[in-house]
């Protein structure tokens, strides 16, 4: 996988994240007009914080920036998952919602907690249906 | 979290008046009604007196991935007797839930007997429910046990200053439990060398900390003071049940961990519901699927203070013949292994022998109290204490 470059439109996961031509990605989460309360993934079915129907859970784009609060190496293959090894990491996401992601593998990565990371669109090889598809990682300042 | 309204203690008591098992094992062709019919027979053989499948009003059988409708194409070979049957599932869980359902149906005085069995067959069939909820997510690790406890493990080594040699100490007590237990799928004693030179599966935790999955059948059957009594069964043998509770998570508070703190806070409500101070425990049978587990749960159970699980366990308090309470000596789900509806129901079975003084080699001295806790994919957990 390489850190895509342009044309790459087609997101595997669109509810989650997508991606201009020019390579610039933009995760999609959800504001609750009741608690205010950001999630990500969204709320489509109500507000996990505080219950409040998926009518009152507005779209909005986050920034993708965050800091790591953990991180493993998973060194077999997991069902549902890639092809170990790879590096799954907690990520709090500036808005608040925690989530757990790919850390980008590429260069000679050091992770440290708290380190600031940001989401990047990756191109995904041997992807027979979506030749141009992408994914989201997190990458370090030191890795772009 | 809002207390029962009318917490198993202040219902009817309710005994565990026998138990069986199928040994757990590596999946096999054997038919899980092979496996199930054995530990229930084993059950009503162990209750002795004059108890016969007859009795049993009630059975909860618990099971994860066998499919529709286990119950009743099982239990048709012990007679059709017309008995109430219901099957659970409950993740991990699975099991515990069946027991707390036959629990309470006793309790409240709708069957004066009752039967838990956990039966389950392990395979590629076995499917999650989270991966069909129409929810996309950055990867699907971040439901699968395995990366979460392993991102536990770096945490809490973290934050306590445990050591790798600590952590894989809870593996070697578990799987030198697993030896002594004839039921167990691991039936090998493991060095902290062995555990610790096993191939790494996720960060710190080695193939030797975690559980195995498989097959496996455990049944316990579960009776009033009344069926005691009519039947004849013997009083001393007979294990009560002083709570029961059941929860699932809330959002985490601070840096907390939710795992810990659901523990946390089952395990403080079934020691309130049944009066017992958890220096108090001569048993703990915990969902140890991963080393990491046990020694955050032995801490958000007070068998010791917050940081000190590592210790504990090191220092040989968690063992079998130790000053402080036995903690896993069935060998858990590490050793003793987890084939999920059975593992919550087995956790009782070994509760029970240890309480009656039956467990042979691997007996705790004069135990008289024990407390079984479960988690379940959710995350959902159960705590059980029961008393001699």
């Amino acid at each position: 996988m390489n850190v895509m470059e342009k044309n790459a439109v087609f997101s595997r996961q669109p509810s989650l994240y997508r991606c201009d031509e020019s390579g610039n990605l933009t995760i999609m989460g959800s504001s609750c007009r009741s608690c205010r309360k950001v999630s990500c993934p969204s709320g489509r079915y109500g507000c996990p914080h505080c219950g409040a129907a998926a009518e009152a859970q507005d779209l909005c784009d986050l920034s993708g920036q965050g800091s790591l609060k953990g991180f493993v190496l998973v060194n077999v293959d997991l069902p549902t998952e890639r092809s170990a090894p790879y590096v799954v990491g907690t990520i709090a996401l500036e808005e608040g919602p925690i989530i757990e992601g790919i850390l980008l593998a590429s260069g000679d990565p050091i992770y440290s907690l708290d380190q600031p990371v940001r989401a990047v669109a990756v191109r995904v090889s041997g992807d027979s249906e979506h030749a141009d598809s992408f994914e989201c990682q997190f990458a370090t300042d030191g890795q772009l | 979290m809002r207390p029962s309204t009318l917490p198993l203690r202040a219902q009817r008591p309710v005994y565990v008046v026998g138990i069986g098992l199928h040994p757990y094992q590596f999946a096999n062709d054997d038919p899980y009604v092979a496996l199930g019919l054995t530990a229930v027979r084993q059950a009503l053989a162990d209750s002795a007196g004059a108890m016969s499948w007859p009795e049993v009003e009630t059975a909860y059988v618990g099971s994860g991935t066998i499919g529709l409708a286990a119950g009743r194409f099982m239990l048709r070979y012990l007679g059709s007797t017309g008995l109430a049957v219901q099957q659970v599932e409950n993740a991990s869980a699975t099991g515990s839930s069946a027991f707390r359902l036959a629990c309470l149906d006793v309790a409240s005085g709708a069957s004066d007997v009752a039967l838990a069995l956990g039966v389950d067959k392990y395979g590629p069939h076995v499917r999650r429910a989270v991966e069909h909820d129409g929810i996309e997510r950055f990867t699907k690790a971040s439901y699968l046990p395995v990366v979460r406890y392993a991102l536990l493990a770096e945490q809490y080594m973290r934050e306590t200053g445990a050591t790798l040699a600590q952590l894989a100490q809870v593996a070697v007590k578990n799987h030198g439990n697993a030896f002594l237990n004839p039921f167990a799928q691991f039936r090998k004693r493991r060095t902290l060398e062995q555990v610790l030179a096993s191939p790494r599966v996720a960060g710190v935790l080695t193939k030797m900390q975690c559980c195995p999955r498989g097959d496996g059948a455990a049944a316990v059957v579960v009776a009033s003071e009344a069926a005691i009594v009519r039947l004849g069964l013997d009083r001393r043998r007979a294990i009560r049940v002083v709570a029961s509770v059941a929860v699932s998570e809330m959002p985490a508070s601070g840096d907390g961990i939710a795992a810990s703190q659901l523990t946390r806070r089952m395990g403080k409500a079934a020691l309130e519901e049944s009066g017992i101070d958890p220096r108090d425990l001569d048993i703990v049978e915990l969902h140890d699927a991963f080393s990491i587990e046990e020694l955050v749960y032995i801490e958000a159970l007070g068998l010791c203070g917050d940081g000190e699980g590592a210790a504990y366990i090191d220092s040989g308090r968690g063992s079998i013949g130790g000053p402080g309470c036995a903690v896993n000596p069935s060998g858990g789900l590490i050793g003793m292994g987890h084939p999920l509806g059975p593992t919550g129901v087995g956790q009782i079975a070994e509760i029970v022998r240890q309480l009656r003084g039956e467990a042979g080699k691997r007996q705790h001295v004069s135990a008289r109290t024990g407390l079984a806790h479960m988690i379940g994919l959710g995350q959902v957990g159960l705590v059980h204490v029961l008393q001699r």
